[in-house]
């Protein structure tokens, strides 16, 4: 049998790479033929090729486990997820539509409130969104951007149509491994790259630090940007070092910075005080000012928000912009987009009931075994009930906190997620696929070419975080020319 | 450069520098007690000894190979064991991989990879060797891309100043362990051996062949002493290091103190009286100068690392001898 050879397709999924009738679509043709001229043998030579590049290379993540952090290999199926450049083109301009409404949103928010009075965002969804931050009211960032690096999910339902199913818009991550798995597939598959044109994906680190060095106050000539971790016990730090090499910048801790009495932030040199204008911070909201937020944080740096709202230094994601990534507010975006930009919105939302609409509540506790329930502020797969999957006692437990904050729950129809052939054993399989692209704003729009395709490697699995037994693929955009 | 990343970069380099030169004294350690007869009195236990750190309890009186070399090699709670200063140099290489090429990271990272996979399986003679080996061209490799890849500015700088202050200190110790055994009238026993002995002293630092380039006659002690701490020329004599950390250290901001001391060292190794070769004064110079290289680890991280607050507390290499 032939490594290529893929179970029948069950029916209810897309595949991406391969059409219902068992051919490869247009865009995966090549790829597809490749695959069939290797054998299992030499398939899996090169994917052994490919872990031991992503060991040496030293990509990895960190997970907590038993109190001890251990750094574990990056899992990366070598099958990429394969995009025609006409299907990106019309996705790329659906994102930077949505950030640029997003933005406004956020930043009115801290204004007028105009979207509330005019009463299209319900005044009770601000109320209770746990990252409105009253601190930031009035403050006045460059370009009124306030989310300057957006990772967003885009998932494909079983009729082929993409929706984005959330913004991240506090600190999203995985950009690094969209880079590194590019790398990774030039080293060990470099005759894929000869005969079509896919789309090159390093331009985004110089695009970040062009994006970063706009939002510098606006006197400074050089401006110092700094990218800010909690350090090497947090699970993307890999990621942090890495953006802060690609970018010559310096990678520091709270503990490195300062704010001296001229409200300016400096670090810690060996030659003295050195000024810094941008903070690319990759540390919460909470953790940011001990004077200001949370006052046990050690990671932080007290004085910050004093600096940054005289205007002294910049910082993006900027403190507050995460009020927009609420899932409850996410139901609304299709409705902030017409409202700031008069405009459709380009991607679609996936259909959102939210439990504090008395209608929407009771349908989705009656409908608990069809529906996907999702906390309003939790991030990486955390806290949600997947209804087809779940027991009764589970959802049992979700209906009961349903009705004790319904303000905190949307639920959304299951997704049929599209599936991509990915290496099981020695053997193709179909396994779930996200995509997660990188849109940045500052003075300029930009989005990433594809994005980090995210894979659920536990057969039928619907979860594809790293953190929950996730691996991830290259992605291609492929210009097919006039097609 | 941060001043955090300074300290990480020194003792990186000072973990590397560590690693190989415990592969290298291993070696030849391990060559020499084979040369010589069992009621010889050099011991598995000098090489503990060497490495100026106290012998576990547990290995009793007269440790044997197999405890010694589990403690200096595999032991992961022993913090100076091979193992462990390769893992704390990757730990810091971690830490500080923005600012390293990425080939000096990937090499660094493999050789951890290989000490960590391959540490246990040496336990025979033979394939403790081969791994040792393999340690020390890894860190020679590293060594190399450092000085192929490296702009010589702080970085460099920080790098080359843990890399030569940690081998002068280790000259040092292996001098002064060695010597003790050997000086005259310590054992008559050794006498018909003395020749090998300080052949093996010079091949744990690699210095047999330049020594003998140098000095054209019969190994003696007292050469093989003056040329491994007062030579010019040979990257592992002591001179050498503290001349090459004088270098370092011109450019250092608030360096002059750190000169001071490297410039006191160099005083006290110039002027030493090597001949005769006496025991009490040969450790009461080495003594000296492992205090002056106290002071300046000291001066360097008062200078660049502390930045008004306490140091974190590290391992500290250099306990006193």
């Amino acid at each position: 049998m032939h490594a290529t050879t893929l179970d029948a397709l069950p029916e209810v999924d897309y595949d991406e790479l391969l059409a219902p009738d068992g051919r490869p679509r247009p865009p995966a043709r090549h790829l597809m033929e490749y695959l069939a001229s290797l054998s299992s043998r030499e398939l899996k030579a090169r994917a052994q090729a490919v872990d031991a590049a992503i060991k040496t290379m030293g990509i990895t993540f960190t997970v907590y486990s038993d109190g001890e952090n251990i750094d574990r290999a990056w899992p990366f199926d070598p099958i990429p997820r394969v995009i025609a450049k006409r299907e990106w083109d019309r996705v790329a301009a659906g994102l930077k539509q949505r950030l640029q409404a997003l933005n406004m949103f956020i930043d009115d928010i801290y204004h007028e409130q105009r979207i509330v009075k005019d009463k299209v965002v319900p005044a009770e969804v601000l109320a209770q969104s746990k990252n409105f931050r009253p601190q930031c009211v009035g403050a006045t960032p460059r370009f009124g951007a306030w989310a300057h690096i957006c990772g967003t999910d885009l998932v494909r339902d079983r009729d082929g149509t993409l929706y984005v199913l959330e913004d991240n818009l506090r600190v999203p991550s995985g950009v690094s491994y969209m880079l590194e798995n590019r790398h990774v597939m030039k080293r060990i598959f470099p005759e894929l790259f000869e005969h079509q044109d896919i789309l090159p994906v390093d331009d985004y680190c110089g695009q970040l630090l062009d994006t970063l060095t706009s939002l510098a106050p606006e006197s400074v000539d050089n401006p110092e940007v700094v990218v800010l971790t909690p350090g090497i016990y947090n699970s993307a730090y890999f990621e942090h070092a890495y953006l802060a090499q690609q970018m010559g910048a310096e990678l520091v801790e709270g503990q490195d910075l300062f704010v001296d009495s001229d409200d300016c932030v400096y670090m810690k040199t060996t030659r003295g005080p050195a000024r810094v204008h941008v903070i690319y911070r990759r540390i919460d909201d909470a953790f940011l000012d001990p004077e200001v937020f949370n006052p046990e944080s050690l990671l932080g740096v007290p004085g910050l928000m004093r600096a940054w709202r005289a205007g002294n230094v910049a910082i993006a994601n900027a403190p507050g912009a995460g009020v927009a990534d609420d899932k409850v507010v996410y139901a609304f975006v299709p409705d902030i987009i017409r409202y700031y930009l008069a405009e459709e919105p380009i991607i679609a939302n996936v259909p959102t009931y939210l439990c504090m609409r008395e209608a929407d509540r009771r349908y989705v506790l009656a409908n608990l075994d069809k529906l996907v329930v999702k906390p309003a502020n939790e991030s990486g797969g955390y806290g949600l009930l997947v209804g087809p999957h779940a027991s009764q006692a589970e959802r049992n437990r979700f209906a009961r906190l349903i009705r004790q904050d319904p303000r905190n729950y949307i639920a959304q129809p299951t997704l049929r997620l599209s599936t991509v052939p990915t290496l099981c054993g020695s053997r193709l399989e179909p396994r779930h696929v996200d995509l997660r692209p990188f849109v940045l704003q500052g003075r300029e729009l930009y989005v990433t070419t594809g994005g980090l395709s995210r894979v659920a490697l536990r057969k039928g699995s619907l979860v594809v975080n790293s953190s929950q037994g996730g691996g991830s693929k290259d992605t291609w955009v492929i210009d097919m020319g006039d097609e | 450069m941060l001043s955090r990343v300074a300290e990480n970069v020194y003792w990186m380099a000072r973990y590397l520098e560590r690693a190989e030169d415990t592969a290298r004294l291993v070696i030849a350690s391990t060559h020499l007690l084979l040369d010589l007869p069992r009621y010889v009195p050099l011991s598995w236990g000098s090489m503990v000894e060497i490495l100026g750190v106290s012998m576990p309890p547990e290995l009793g009186e007269a440790p044997d190979e197999r405890g010694v070399m589990r403690f200096l090699i595999t032991d992961t709670n022993h913090p100076s064991s091979l193992v462990s200063v390769v893992r704390m140099a990757r730990e810091d290489a971690r830490v500080s991989r923005d600012i390293l090429p990425a080939d000096a990271w990937e090499a660094i990272n493999g050789l951890h990879l290989y000490v960590k996979d391959n540490a246990a399986q040496a336990q025979g003679r033979a394939k403790r060797l081969e791994f040792l080996r393999e340690v020390v061209l890894r860190c020679q490799q590293i060594n190399g891309v450092i000085d192929g890849t490296v702009s010589r500015g702080e970085l460099y700088r920080f790098l080359m100043l843990g890399q030569q202050l940690e081998r002068a200190d280790m000259t040092t110790r292996i001098v002064d362990v060695r010597a003790a055994r050997l000086l005259p009238g310590d054992s008559e026993l050794l006498r018909p051996y003395i020749g090998v002995v300080w052949m093996s002293v010079l091949k744990s630092l690699s210095g047999y062949e330049m020594y003998r380039h140098q000095v054209q006659s019969r190994i003696s002690g007292p050469d093989v002493v003056r040329f491994l701490l007062k030579d010019p020329c040979f990257p592992r004599a002591v001179e050498r290091c503290l001349r090459r950390l004088a270098e370092m250290l011109e450019d250092l901001p608030n360096g002059e103190r750190a000169l001071e001391c490297v410039g006191l060292a160099r005083q006290r190794v110039r002027s030493a009286r090597l001949e005769p070769l006496d025991l009490a004064v040969t450790h009461q110079l080495i003594d000296d100068l492992q205090r002056d290289f106290c002071n300046v680890h000291a001066a360097i991280a008062d200078a660049c690392f502390r930045y008004g607050g306490p140091l974190p507390q590290r391992q500290a290499l250099v306990e006193s001898a």
